[in-house]
């Protein structure tokens, strides 16, 4: 029996988790360890101090930024080193890659579909501090809707739509901006990433042209995302 | 009695814990690759579910602070935490399914044992 | 949270994990996956975490199974490998 050792450890992990959800708070209570003053002042329900209604933007884009930035590196990173490794001479054993497809029912729809898609990824990335949502979402949404044109048209029709080249400038110019903005919050004479600290216009709570560096930010990391995503599935279906 | 009602009152923790098991089991026990990510997959949504159960609390709103005083609202924290977290997982499964391809075209397999073996 | 919907929603989460699991054919892995996905983003809202309801719902359901599909595509649609 191979699988004896991964039994083993599989009923050790369990026994642990088990004990400590046994410790654990029952679920849905209010005054559990981790509801503490941070969260509060997170909650807090006078916005003057980052503009913006939604808490998860408020803490991803200025409270918290910093890690945000260093996400946005991963992401930049592991597709980077995503298409270092594609790229190269194919090995014995490559297949035929995605080429599209004639059926003209997807074609058809596929046309249809993809100005809306676009339009309510714009929404989701512009109204991100607002709503739920926000730059990830919105720009995974945008980078979906250039892949539905790469499954359904082909690689090669894409890249002409959106070149390796022009999207990796994308993707550099907008991490670009993302430190710039943070730059700037130096520059008024605050720290790095800083926002209403740094004299950010914040705008009334709650309109679409608020929040000072959090929609700057937003903006750019949705256009980063799409640009990212679109880049990926071009080297992973085999354009480079 | 009262242990089946603390149970089903844990129910989301009992489903995290079932399902980073379920992740946990895949990945040890498939020699597949492809596999063993759909299995690391599956290991983090059990993780971000645990998460997201602790910062929510009963009678709690989203957290979208436009509804004035004496509401309590969900952990925003833990949702800022886990967005962070499926990104990450998302650039790991990226990164992992590309060398998974690459050592197709090279070795014409994703079986772990037979890897092992074309090495010796 | 504690609703029949939510209760439902769990359940079938784990079934779901559980097909993954057990199916040999990888496509049909990577469908029930995308399913898994999508009443995970459900079970996100029903927490009130709308944040990641969208998040899990576009990087969970679409990209991740869009990547499985193409990594399969590239590769073989099995998980047993007999020739």
């Amino acid at each position: 029996m191979r699988h004896v050792p991964a039994l083993l450890l599989l009923l050790m992990v369990a026994y642990v988790l088990f004990l400590t959800m046994a410790e654990a708070p029952a679920f849905g209570v209010v005054d559990v360890p981790s509801r503490n003053l941070v969260v509060d002042r997170y909650l807090d329900p006078d916005p003057e101090e980052t503009g913006v209604p939604n808490a998860v933007a408020r803490i991803i884009f200025d409270y918290r930024a910093h890690d945000t930035l260093g996400e946005a590196t991963v992401l930049f990173v592991a597709v980077g080193a995503a298409a270092a490794v594609l790229v190269g001479r194919p090995g014995p054993f490559a297949t035929r890659p995605v080429t599209g497809t004639d059926d003209p029912i997807l074609r058809t729809v596929a046309r249809l579909v993809i100005p809306f898609v676009q339009v309510y990824a714009v929404y989701v990335i512009t109204h991100g501090h607002v709503s739920p949502g926000g730059g990830f979402a919105g720009g995974t949404i945008l980078g979906g809707s250039f892949v539905l044109y790469l499954f359904v048209f082909g690689p090669g029709r894409a890249a002409r739509k959106l070149s390796p080249a022009r999207g990796e400038m994308v993707e550099g110019l907008t991490a670009l901006w993302y430190i710039l903005v943070g730059l700037g919050g130096l520059l008024l004479g605050a720290s790095f990433l800083a926002n209403a600290a740094a004299g950010f216009p914040l705008g009334v709570p709650g309109k679409l042209l608020s929040g000072g560096a959090i929609w700057l930010i937003g903006l750019g990391i949705g256009l980063k995302v799409a640009a990212t995503v679109a880049n990926l599935f071009l080297h992973l279906a085999g354009e480079s | 009695m009262e242990i089946s009602l603390g149970l089903f009152l844990r129910l989301n923790y009992l489903v995290a814990i079932t399902l980073f098991l379920i992740g946990l089991h895949t990945m040890l026990t498939h020699s597949n690759l492809i596999k063993k990510v759909m299995g690391m997959n599956i290991m983090e949504t059990g993780i971000f579910l645990f998460l997201v159960s602790i910062g929510y609390a009963r009678q709690s709103l989203a957290p979208i602070v436009d509804q004035g005083d004496g509401v309590i609202y969900a952990n925003p924290l833990v949702s800022a935490i886990v967005l962070t977290g499926i990104v990450i997982a998302v650039s790991t499964t990226a990164y992992t399914l590309s060398m998974i391809v690459k050592l197709y075209e090279r070795c014409g397999t994703l079986d772990v044992d037979r890897l092992e073996r074309l090495r010796t | 949270m504690i609703t029949l919907f939510g209760v439902g929603c769990l359940v079938f989460l784990v079934v779901c994990a559980l097909v993954v699991a057990r199916t040999r054919d990888l496509l049909a892995a990577t469908v029930v996956f995308a399913a898994y996905s999508l009443v995970m983003a459900l079970v996100w809202q029903q927490l009130q975490s709308p944040d990641v309801a969208i998040t899990e719902a576009a990087l969970g359901a679409g990209i991740t199974s869009l990547l499985f599909l193409l990594a399969i595509g590239r590769t073989r649609r099995t998980e047993d490998e007999e020739g």
